[in-house]
């Protein structure tokens, strides 16, 4: 039986018992289908991208059990191929404490909640949560961003939110999952691959919290403040012996109409100083990859919203073995994102969008997106 | 980048100044013009021995059995052939093995889980089984960037 086979069984076994919760408890079906086309003249960052049409499907199951006992399932189709994204139950006893387990959505950052396209109006992530549809993703280069996004992993999460005062709310949540997985350097593809299991004993764990403050008023000018910090640090070799660690900050408003976000993120990846063929001296065994966002989202009539942003990211440290003889010791990309969303009708959007990538170890390049999509 | 040194320099400062400067990992002196050490000297012999035979050419995947599944043999004798200077099935602008050049060898793509970045498959090598480790990639690599010499 394949590794794929093997998840799929699990799931479908997970999938019988739900129903014993279905016939019971409130069944909410939801979904989303979003294509996008990626396209750049550069031939240089086609032959380095996920360039071109590529589908995002994703189909969400919830079934409320009873008041505090909840089951959640939801199968992507995408880059990975067809994958059981999500499966955890959920206990929500009090507000102050909550539980998932099961295949979770790890939150790192603000991102991490609206990765999905109809979440967010861009057609593209933030570079520190891009995961593939970046120019020169690739192992032997940036190998994506700082937590490409969604991180779903196997484990556990305990959350919780509380009020300080009236007007300040606070979220806060901690968890223990399998942890990214690589030999040198992560390996997003193995994360993706059934059977999903850990590549070693060691749980990765990390952490994050929200304090958001609401207005009290409809028309003050600034609405909705939240700052967030996260943090995650695990082993991600199978011996268990070179570790990672991911730390961000985000903050996001409302300001009369419009949104503004803005995030930062660090990842330090501990690498094998053993291995022949590093192209530099190493003095510091490890890599860092960082990078920042900011963004203005503004609805400028009901049906079209605007977007601008600015995000930049940096790879700093020895390329890996075999890695693109242009990666040099400090790599960076500056981009700057314009997009446009119209939403035709309910729950059905298209997205237009232009970036220009300024990169320090490859060529600059235009690139342009033309998205269309739906939610149910 | 293409365009000027002073650009280069901006684009990384600016980068520098968003991320408050953050000290990154020190790096020492480049190393022998960029090339990958020959040093760990993999032979084709070997790599049939370590990785090939053991790990690829089973009954069901890349064997010369009427049974395998894959398109191509990689048992003793015949993977040679099957790797160097050959067109990709899935991606025919590449080839299996180009010698000298890992990083356009479509074998180290599909191995390294990277063969979607090109419009292959996605799917890494080997299929349903653990992924060859760091340091027997870098044998493979190391072997093709001497020339995949038949050794």
């Amino acid at each position: 039986m394949t590794d794929s086979s093997r998840a799929w069984c699990a799931a479908l076994l997970c999938s019988l018992g739900l129903l014993p919760a279905l016939a019971l408890g409130d069944v909410n079906v939801s979904g989303s289908a979003y294509v996008d086309y990626l396209g750049t003249r550069s031939p240089s960052a086609r032959a380095s991208s996920l360039s071109g049409i590529t589908p995002e499907l994703a189909l969400k199951v919830e079934v409320d059990a009873t008041e505090h006992l909840s089951f959640s399932a939801k199968a992507c189709l995408g880059c990975h191929g067809v994958s059981p994204e999500r499966f955890h139950a959920e206990w929500t006893p009090k507000p102050w404490i909550n539980a998932q387990a099961g295949r979770i959505v790890v939150p790192f950052g603000d991102f991490s909640m609206r990765y999905d396209p109809s979440g967010h109006a861009t057609a593209s992530k933030p570079l520190i949560y891009e995961m593939g549809r970046m120019l020169y993703f690739r192992s032997d280069q940036f190998n994506l961003g700082v937590v490409p996004t969604p991180y779903v992993d196997n484990g556990v999460l305990l959350y919780g939110q509380a009020w300080l005062k009236d007007s300040v709310q606070v979220w806060y949540g901690g968890y223990a999952v399998g942890g990214f997985k690589g030999e040198n350097d992560l390996d997003w593809s193995s994360l993706y691959q059934a059977y999903f299991n850990d590549n070693n004993a060691e749980p990765s764990g990390g952490a994050r919290v929200v304090a958001t403050y609401s207005a009290s008023s409809d028309s003050a000018l600034l609405k909705d403040l939240s700052l967030g910090a996260s943090f995650m640090y695990g082993h991600y070799n199978r011996a268990a012996n070179r570790s990672y660690l991911a730390a961000g900050l985000d903050l996001s408003s409302r300001v009369g109409p419009l949104t503004l976000r803005a995030e930062g993120a660090l990842r330090r990846t501990d690498i094998d100083a053993s291995l022949p063929g590093y192209r530099y001296e190493i003095v510091d065994p490890w890599i860092e990859t960082a990078g920042f966002y900011g963004e203005i989202q503004h609805p400028v009539t009901e049906w079209l919203v605007v977007s601008y942003r600015f995000d930049g990211l940096r790879r700093q440290g020895v390329p890996l073995p075999g890695s693109d003889a242009r990666l040099s010791a400090v790599s960076t990309i500056l981009r700057y994102t314009q997009g446009v969303q119209v939403n035709i009708a309910s729950g059905l959007f298209a997205k237009l969008g232009y970036e220009y990538w300024l990169l320090s170890d490859f060529p600059t390049a235009h690139v342009f997106h033309l998205g269309a999509g739906g939610a149910f | 980048m293409t365009g000027p040194l002073h650009t280069k320099v901006l684009v990384a400062a600016l980068v520098a100044a968003a991320l408050g400067g953050c000290e990154g990992p020190r790096v020492g002196a480049q190393s022998d013009g960029g090339a990958i050490d020959p040093g760990s000297l993999a032979t084709v012999s070997r790599l049939q021995d370590d990785i090939f035979t053991p790990k690829c050419a089973s009954v069901s995947c890349h064997a010369a059995s009427a049974n395998s599944l894959a398109p191509m043999s990689l048992e003793p004798g015949e993977s040679y052939r099957n790797l160097v200077g050959v067109p990709s099935t899935q991606v025919p602008s590449l080839r299996r093995v180009e010698p000298g050049d890992p990083a356009r060898s479509y074998l180290m793509l599909k191995l390294r889980g990277a063969a979607s970045g090109v419009g292959g498959a996605p799917s890494r090598m080997p299929l349903g089984k653990p992924s060859l480790t760091e340091e027997e990639l870098q044998n493979l690599e190391s072997w093709i960037h001497r020339g995949a010499p038949n050794d």
